[in-house]
């Protein structure tokens, strides 16, 4: 009777070392990155384009939406693609926006005095204030009637007046962080 | 023993099948060239698993014997199996990244944008147990744990897996070897999975020695894990990494790292019942025990 209530204990033991195990391989964390891309040709001193970019049309962000319990923002970038002539001079401006134009801003970010070329890229350092309204944003995205919607704009500024055609053409790189249970 | 068993065997299905979920979400996104950096723990320790607690002596009556028993092991995964170096796309670079087995999600930077590599489960151990029936007669060991075609999950994935071993006591060819010594070869398959099948070879050789009711014994051992892997990607258009563009079946075959190993343990017999422990020395340290009713 005693070696029986020690297989139990044994068996329940071993049961636990189980459930502890099958906990492990629920909690998944996965990065969602995605690129907006903008193009602008001028002959004066700056050029502008605006786009709009839908997080559920992100086929990672798909893939994982409804198991998604936590979201935040990783990282960010540009990179040029494309310049005419092949080095400009200038200043950059990034805004990122909820929703559309008139949106409430994510982020906006200014280089001053930049070497625009095709390759030159750079990181953006948010403040910790718009990494929070950010995060908030991508949180609500989850709560009923959440948008997904991100709205951008990309300014290149103080170019030279010289009545030539300048172009630009520059991707915004975002990276989030997506956690939650499979 | 059966009311016992059954929900054991339950929970072990349970197991394999949040692990199998939570595997087969991530291979989605995973390029040909680093599923097998991200799996090969998980192959490691599987093989590791399946290859333990098949013995605990060297002796084997002469006798037919047969046992029943539970064996519980815990695979220790270590810093190096939670991270590998990516293969990355033209022009970018990276450093490690996790594998099934680590922590965040890594990612690499280039002219077209973040290439994201898929996070692990943060695991530092594996537990895994099984029932197990031996049968021995001359010498001669039979060892088996199997659990039948199960189907698991909502898409009714099929799951099974066995485990055979058959050892051998050479010592008792040499009566006057102050130790008992024994040979095991065994053979077994886990089908994780419609995406995983994992399959296994093993070779021990096995010494041990009696002192009363106790008995010391070791081995060194061999084993070959390997798991097919097949699994489809979801095509990106817009992803940074190139292979991952458009939708592929992806075909491949891992090999486990867990190659030899050596063990070291202890059991007590008390009338019919056995009380095992050892530990295994391998590319992921083990720790077995095992209840036994031998007969």
């Amino acid at each position: 009777m005693k070696m029986l209530k020690l297989i139990v204990s044994f068996s329940v033991l071993a049961s636990l070392f189980f459930v502890t195990g099958c906990d492990q391989f629920e909690n998944f964390s996965v990065n969602v990155p995605f690129t907006v891309s903008f193009a602008d040709s001028t002959n004066s001193t700056h050029t502008f384009d605006s786009k709009t970019y839908d997080l559920a049309n992100n086929s990672m962000y798909q893939e994982y939406s409804e198991k998604i319990e936590d979201f935040e923002f990783l990282e960010a970038s540009f990179f040029v693609t494309g310049t005419v002539p092949d080095t400009l001079t200038g200043t950059m401006e990034f805004t990122v926006k909820q929703n559309d134009q008139t949106g409430t801003i994510l982020f906006y970010q200014r280089f001053t005095d930049v070497e625009v070329y095709n390759g030159k890229s750079d990181i953006f350092v948010l403040t910790a204030d718009q990494i929070e309204v950010f995060n908030n944003y991508l949180k609500a995205m989850h709560m009923s009637s959440g948008s997904t919607v991100f709205y951008g704009e990309s300014v290149v500024s103080d170019l030279e007046d010289n009545g030539e055609k300048k172009k630009v053409e520059v991707d915004l790189h975002l990276l989030l962080k997506a956690k939650g249970k499979l | 023993m059966k009311k016992h068993l059954v929900p054991i065997i339950i929970t072990i299905l349970s197991v394999f099948q949040t692990l199998s979920a939570g595997v087969d979400d991530v291979l989605s996104f995973i390029s040909k060239e680093n599923a097998e950096g991200y799996l090969r723990p998980l192959a490691t320790s599987l093989g590791l698993g399946l290859n333990s607690g098949l013995y605990h002596t060297a002796s084997v009556s002469e006798k037919f014997s047969f046992g029943i028993s539970l064996r519980a092991s815990v695979m220790l995964i270590p810093d190096d199996h939670k991270r590998f170096n990516p293969s990355t796309p033209d022009g970018y670079v990276s450093g490690t990244t996790s594998t099934i087995f680590g922590g965040e999600p890594g990612y690499s930077y280039g002219s077209g944008g973040y290439v994201s590599y898929p996070g692990g489960f943060d695991v530092d151990h594996l537990p895994l147990a099984f029932p197990q029936i031996t049968l021995g007669y001359k010498g001669f060991e039979l060892t088996s744990k199997f659990i039948p075609k199960q189907e698991l999950g909502k898409d009714k994935s099929e799951f099974y897996f066995y485990s055979f071993a058959l050892k051998h006591e050479l010592s008792r060819y040499f009566k006057l070897l102050p130790v008992h010594a024994a040979v095991q070869i065994g053979t077994g398959k886990i089908k994780f999975s419609e995406q995983l099948e994992f399959n296994n070879m093993v070779f021990n050789g096995i010494v041990s020695k009696k002192f009363g009711v106790a008995t010391l014994y070791g081995g060194l051992g061999y084993q070959l894990t390997t798991v097919d892997v097949n699994y489809t990607t979801t095509g990106d258009p817009d992803n940074a990494d190139p292979s991952l563009h458009e939708a592929k079946d992806i075909s491949l075959n891992i090999r486990g790292d867990n190659g030899a190993g050596v063990t070291f343990g202890s059991m007590i017999k008390l009338a019919y019942f056995v009380f095992n422990f050892d530990y295994t020395y391998n590319s992921q340290s083990v720790l077995s025990t095992g209840l036994s009713i031998e007969f």
